[in-house]
C-alpha cells in the first residue's frame, strides 16, 4: 500500500516535468507561432494581434498555468492553429484508435511470442527452437515500415484478401497488427525462452518434480509464473514501443491514430496540436511504467517487502 | 520381491555424466537396501556420489547430462528404471518423498507455503483444495510449526531457513509416503536447528513407520540418527552395514578415517582434516581403488585392481587391506 502511494506520487512528480518539456518545445522549435498561424503575407501588426490573443506575449509561467489549467480542469488541450477545432475530442478519437491497434498488436504478440518461447526453452536446441529463434532474429531486424510493406505487398496487392489502407472494420486491423506486432512477438519469444532457460534450472523446479507434480504443471505453473516476471516488463517496455512505433505504421496503412495526427500536425506546424500530442504520448509512457511496476510487484511477492 | 519388509533394493546402480565423448562415473556400482521403518544413512565426503544416487533413485537426473547406465531400482516391488515419466510422478511425492540440501532455493518463490504443500494432497489424492489446505495446516503442526494458520499464507522469503526447511519435510509428509529421503537436510542450517530437524526425522519414524533414507557427510549424525550406514567414495561403496557394527569396528580406511574427523557439534570445523588429499574428479578417477591416492595403506595391487565386496560379521567391505586383516585373524 505505501509502495502504491509511492508509485503514484512519483508517477505524478515526472508527470509534471514531463508536461513543462511538452509546454516548452512551441518556443524552442524553430518558427514563431504566431507568425506560423498568421501565414505568409501578413502584417507584423496582425501577427502581433495574434501573438496576443493566443496568450504568446505573457509570461511563460502563466501561459503554462493556462495551459495545464485547462487541460486539469475542462480537458480543454486548445484549438488547433490550422482548422479551429479543439484538440482534445479530436485526440480523443485519434488516441482511441491507436491503443485499439497497439492493443491488437500486443495481444497478436503475447498469444503467438510465449507460447513459442515456451516450447524453445522445453525443447531447447531441437528444430522447433532454432526455427523460433532463426524467425526472431528476422523478426527483431527487420523495420516495422519493411513489414508493412511486404505485407501490402502479399496480402493486399497480390492476394487482395485484406485491405491495404483505412480503418473502420476488423479486416482493416489485420495487417497494421501484424506489422506493428511482429518485432514485439520476436522480443516476447526470445525473453520467454531465455526467462524460462533460466527458472527451469532453479532448484524449486526440481522441487516440483520431486514432488510428482504433472510436468504441464512444473511448466505452466511452477516455472512460467516465474518467468513472466521479466516477461511482465518486456510486454509493458514493448507496448510503449507499439504505441510509439504505431506513428510510423500509422501512417503507411493510413490508419487515423495518434501518431498519424501528431505527423500531419508536425508537416503542418499546428503547435498547438502537437503539444497536446507530445503530452498524450508521453504522459502515457510514464502511466505505463508505473503500471509495469505495480504489475512487476505483484508477480514477485519478495518486492513487497522492500 | 521377497522380503515385504524391503522398500527399496538398488542392486549396482551405476550413473554416469556425458560431456561430449567423456564419461564421467558418479555412481559406480552401489547396491543396498532400505527396510520398512528404518533409517539408512549414506555418508561421504562432498562429491561422494550421494546427492547423484538419490537423484537416479528418484530419477530426477532429466534435466542434467546423467543418466542410469546400469543396475536396477527396485521399488516396493516395481522396477523404477522401466517406469515411465508419467508413472514416475505419480510415485515421486506420494509413495517417494525427497527434502533437499537447499532450503532457502527449494520452495517456490511466487506461490505460498499452504499453496506448495496443499497442490502436491491434490494431485496425488484427488481431494478439494479447501480440503488439501487443511491437511496443509495440520503437517505444519506435525513438523511444529508455529502459527501454522497464519504461514499458510505466507510465502517463502517471510520464512528462516529452518522453517522453509520443515515446509519441505511437510511437503514430503503430505501424501504418508513410504519413503523419504533426505539430502543433507541440515547442512545448510544452524546447529540448534540442525538437532531439531534430526530429532523431528525421528520422531516422524516412529509416528509414521516411516523409511527414511538419511543423507549426511557428517559421521555424527550417522550415530545419532540411522539403523544402518553405507560409507560411500569417489562413486564406490566402501562399507555398508549395521550402523552399530560398523562404528564399533570400521574396517575400511575410509570409514576409520571419517570416525576421526566426526566434527564436534559445538565448533564448526572442516571436516576430514585427518584425511589428506581431496576427491578425485569423476572425470579423472584413478585406477584400481578410488581411495589409493589418499590411504596410507595403499599397495601395488590396490593401485591396479579395483576390490571386491566381502562381508564380514554383517557388513560389507570393499578393501584389500581389510579382507587380509580378517583372514589373519581367523
Ligand atoms: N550435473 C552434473 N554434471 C556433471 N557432474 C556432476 C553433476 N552432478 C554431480 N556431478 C558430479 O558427480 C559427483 C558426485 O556428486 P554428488 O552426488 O553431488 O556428490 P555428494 O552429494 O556426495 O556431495 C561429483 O564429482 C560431481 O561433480
Ligand atoms: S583397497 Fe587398498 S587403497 Fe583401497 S582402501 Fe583398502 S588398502 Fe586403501
Ligand atoms: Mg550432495
Amino acid at each position: 500500500m505505501r509502495y502504491l502511494v509511492r508509485k503514484i506520487l512519483s508517477l505524478v512528480v515526472v508527470l509534471f516535468f514531463a508536461s513543462i518539456i511538452c509546454f516548452l518545445i512551441i518556443h524552442f522549435i524553430p518558427g514563431d507561432p504566431a507568425q506560423a498561424m498568421a501565414g505568409p503575407g501578413v502584417s507584423a501588426e496582425d501577427v502581433e494581434k495574434i501573438r496576443v490573443s493566443m496568450g504568446l506575449d505573457r509570461p511563460l509561467v502563466e501561459q503554462y498555468i493556462t495551459w495545464m489549467g485547462d487541460i486539469i480542469t475542462k480537458g480543454d488541450f486548445g484549438e488547433s492553429l490550422i482548422n479551429q477545432e479543439a484538440i482534445g475530442p479530436l485526440m480523443a478519437e485519434r488516441f482511441a484508435n491507436t491503443l485499439i491497434l497497439s492493443f491488437c498488436g500486443i495481444f497478436f504478440a503475447i498469444i503467438i511470442g510465449i507460447p513459442f518461447g515456451i516450447v524453445s526453452a522445453i525443447k531447447q536446441n531441437s528444430f522447433i527452437d532454432l526455427a523460433t529463434m532463426g524467425f526472431s532474429i528476422l523478426g527483431v531486424s527487420m523495420p516495422i515500415f519493411w513489414i508493412s510493406l511486404i505485407l501490402i505487398l502479399i496480402f493486399s496487392v497480390n492476394l487482395g484478401i485484406f485491405p491495404a489502407t483505412g480503418s473502420g472494420t476488423v479486416m482493416h486491423l489485420v495487417l497494421p497488427t501484424i506489422a506493428i506486432g511482429l518485432n514485439s512477438l520476436a522480443v516476447i519469444a526470445r525473453m520467454t525462452r531465455s526467462s524460462m532457460l533460466e527458472v527451469l534450472r532453479q532448484d524449486y523446479i526440481r522441487t516440483a518434480d520431486a514432488k510428482g507434480m504433472p510436468y504441464s504443471t512444473v511448466i505452466l505453473k511452477h516455472a512460467l509464473k516465474n518467468a513472466m516476471i521479466p516477461i511482465i516488463t518486456t510486454i509493458g517496455i514493448q507496448f510503449g514501443y507499439l504505441l510509439g512505433g504505431a506513428v510510423l505504421t500509422e501512417t503507411v496503412f493510413v490508419y487515423p491514430g495518434i501518431g498519424r495526427l501528431l505527423v500531419n500536425s508536425i508537416t503542418r506546424r499546428d503547435y498547438t496540436t502537437i503539444q497536446g500530442c507530445m503530452l498524450v504520448i508521453t504522459g502515457l509512457f510514464v502511466i505505463l511504467n508505473t503500471i509495469i511496476d505495480l504489475l512487476y510487484h505483484y508477480f514477485d511477492p519478495r518486492i513487497k517487502k522492500a | 520381491m521377497e522380503d515385504k519388509n524391503i522398500v527399496l533394493e538398488v542392486e549396482h546402480l551405476k550413473t554416469s555424466f556425458f560431456y561430449g565423448k567423456k564419461e564421467g562415473k558418479a555412481v559406480d556400482d552401489i547396491s543396498f537396501k532400505v527396510k520398512k521403518g528404518e533409517i539408512l544413512g549414506i555418508v561421504g565426503e562432498s562429491g561422494s556420489g550421494k546427492s547423484v544416487t538419490a537423484m537416479s533413485v528418484m530419477k530426477l537426473l532429466g534435466n542434467t547430462k546423467g543418466r542410469v547406465v546400469g543396475g536396477s531400482i527396485n521399488f516396493m516391488g516395481r522396477d523404477l528404471l522401466a517406469v515411465s515419466d508419467k508413472e514416475m510422478r505419480q510415485i515421486r511425492g506420494k509413495h517417494i518423498a525427497m527434502v533437499f540440501q537447499e532450503p532457502m532455493t527449494s520452495l517456490n518463490p511466487v506461490l505460498t507455503v499452504g499453496e506448495q504443500i496443499a497442490e502436491t494432497i491434490v494431485v496425488h489424492e484427488k481431494v478439494s483444495k479447501k480440503e488439501a489446505l487443511a491437511r496443509a495446516k495440520e503437517l505444519l503442526d506435525t513438523v511444529q510449526i508455529p502459527l501454522a494458520e497464519k504461514r499458510l499464507g505466507e510465502y517463502p522469503h517471510e520464512l528462516s531457513g529452518g522453517m522453509r526447511q520443515r515446509v519441505m519435510i511437510a511437503m514430503g509428509l503430505c501424501c504418508n509416503p513410504d519413503l523419504i529421503i533426505a539430502d543433507e537436510p541440515t547442512t545448510a542450517l544452524d546447529v540448534t536447528i540442525q538437532m531439531q530437524i534430526l530429532e523431528l526425522f525421528k520422531k516422524l519414524r516412529e509416528q509414521y513407520e516411516l523409511s527414511i533414507i538419511l543423507i549426511t557427510h557428517d559421521m555424527g549424525v550417522i550415530a545419532e540418527m540411522t539403523d544402518r550406514v553405507m560409507v560411500m567414495y569417489a562413486g564406490c561403496m566402501a562399507e555398508y552395514g549395521d550402523t552399530a557394527t560398523i562404528l564399533k569396528n570400521p574396517r575400511h580406511p575410509y570409514t576409520k578415517a571419517l570416525m576421526k574427523a566426526i566434527p564436534r557439534l559445538d565448533e564448526k570445523q572442516e571436516y576430514l582434516d585427518a584425511i589428506p588429499g581431496v576427491i578425485p574428479s569423476i572425470f579423472n578417477l584413478p585406477e584400481g581403488c578410488r581411495f589409493h591416492p589418499r590411504c596410507r595403506l595403499a599397495t601395488e595391487r590396490c593401485r591396479k585392481e579395483r576390490p571386491d565386496a566381502f562381508t564380514v560379521d554383517g557388513r560389507t567391505v570393499c578393501c584389500f587391506k581389510a579382507f587380509e586383516e580378517v583372514k589373519e585373524s581367523l
